[in-house]
């Protein structure tokens, strides 16, 4: 499957041969794997998923081009224009490329925003390097596959919006997640990690569980206001509540996350 | 924190259903999150308390705190089981959260019937203000119709009076 951007607010990304990626909720790091030879289809693809991984306002977005054909170093432009689009977009995240070739490496440090971006020698190195997120609040629960465990997630939202003291954000931020872990059980129905951080001005909220299947957005257009209500109502008010919304593979499976932007109280 | 930590999960679950027939009305009460883990709790509404003497239901979501997808579905499914059984549907005391979420969803027909009742509401007081108008006028009426007899009344005892008295005048000569 390719790495998907639907909505203006909705990011889907799905492994590919070429790209895996990996998303863990906990530390906030987004692994991406770059495999095969360097070429427009490939570019296209990287791109939309680096564009899907800073949508969720990560801590780090570490790329692994150890198995990237580019004797010309073509896919430098990406990595700038990656980087880019992270202090733009998602101030506080950092792009890594770990094991970079030397001719990548050698277009880099002709452009000023290749010279930014972070180097590594390995994925564990760069993980190594990583500070802690200076997240204002992050916390999550482990939940198991059962129906009550909307409610328990709800309760987390709760103590954090009241911790923040986000009042007004309380009941879409339950919505969100609500909807997120009763798909969860529904759909994955495995243990599953509800989360909660204050990324910047944005309320994070994320649901990992052991399904890699994305969740699927039905088209309210096929369908009448009834047959809405009854199919796929969820996921809809999270793209119309949500600054930004998308799926990630995770290791086991994938992560679900929202973020709600709450600068303007 | 972990779901190990915290025990066995409490029963699905934090919502209250309670019913009861009044006259043709179906009064539904739910009180607690309208939500989820509450799917199994809420199965069966409004069908197992819908007879045919029925033909209205009320569903009274005053005490529901939170409301999502499958809250909104209980709701659109009580509407339209209503219907087909002939009875009216009214969502009473809907909240903010409520009413929002019902925007959102597009469902406002749910938001039309407790507009429609507020009407009929309105429209019910306005019918007993005017009975009770119509009640005071029939009343002032009747009053004046006693006042009037009772002067009649006088007015016939007077005359009767006075001819007890030219009688015994009468008597009183010959």
């Amino acid at each position: 499957m390719e790495p998907v951007t639907g909505a203006d607010n909705t990011f889907l990304v799905a492994n590919t041969t070429q790209l895996v990626v990996s998303n863990d909720v906990a530390t906030g790091v987004t692994e991406v794997r770059v495999r095969g030879r360097w070429g427009g289809e490939l570019r296209a693809a990287t791109a939309r998923a680096l564009r899907a991984c800073f949508a969720e306002n990560p801590q780090a977005v570490i790329v692994d081009l150890a198995q990237l054909s580019d004797p010309d170093g073509d896919s430098a432009a990406t990595w700038c224009t990656g980087h880019r689009f992270a202090a733009s977009r998602s101030p506080g995240s950092v792009l890594v490329l770990c094991d970079t070739p030397a001719a990548v490496l050698h277009r880099l440090q002709g452009a000023p925003s290749g010279r930014a971006i972070g180097l590594a020698m390995s994925i564990p190195q760069a993980r190594a390097r990583l500070r802690r997120p200076a997240w204002a609040y992050h916390e999550h629960l482990d939940l198991p596959a059962h129906p009550d465990s909307a409610r328990r997630a709800r309760l987390l939202i709760d103590d954090a919006c009241q911790l923040l003291r986000l009042p007004r954000h309380r009941g879409p931020a339950q919505l969100i997640m609500s909807e997120f872990v009763a798909n969860a059980v529904r759909h994955a129905g495995s243990d599953l990690r509800a989360a909660v951080s204050s990324r910047g001005g944005y309320l994070h909220l994320a649901v990992q569980d052991q399904h890699a299947a994305m969740p699927q957005l039905i088209d309210p257009y096929r369908y009448p206001p009834a047959a809405f209500i009854e199919r796929g109502a969820g996921l809809r008010f999270v793209q119309a509540i949500a600054h930004a919304w998308g799926s990630l593979p995770s290791r086991a499976g994938k992560v679900v996350w929202a973020t709600l932007a709450v600068d303007a109280r | 924190m972990s779901a190990a930590d915290d025990g066995p999960a409490p029963p699905a679950g934090s919502v209250t259903v309670s019913a009861q027939v009044i006259g043709r009305t179906l009064h539904i009460a739910v009180a607690g999150d309208l939500a989820f883990e509450a799917r199994d709790v809420l199965d069966g509404i409004p069908g197992r308390w819908l007879t045919a003497q029925v033909r209205h239901v009320v569903l009274d979501v005053a005490e529901v705190g939170f409301c999502d997808a499958t809250g909104l579905r209980l709701l659109a499914h009580t509407l339209t089981v209503s219907r087909e059984h002939g009875a009216s549907f009214t969502l009473r005391n809907p909240s903010d959260h409520l009413c929002w979420l019902l925007g959102l969803a597009g469902a406002t027909r749910l938001l039309r019937s407790v507009t429609d009742n507020l009407s009929e509401r309105e429209q019910s007081l306005r019918d007993r203000e005017l009975l009770a108008d119509e009640r005071d006028r029939l009343l002032d009426e009747r009053r004046d119709r006693v006042e009037a007899h009772q002067v009649w009344e006088d007015l016939r005892e007077d005359l009767a009076n006075e001819r007890e008295r030219k009688l015994d005048r009468r008597d009183q000569e010959s």
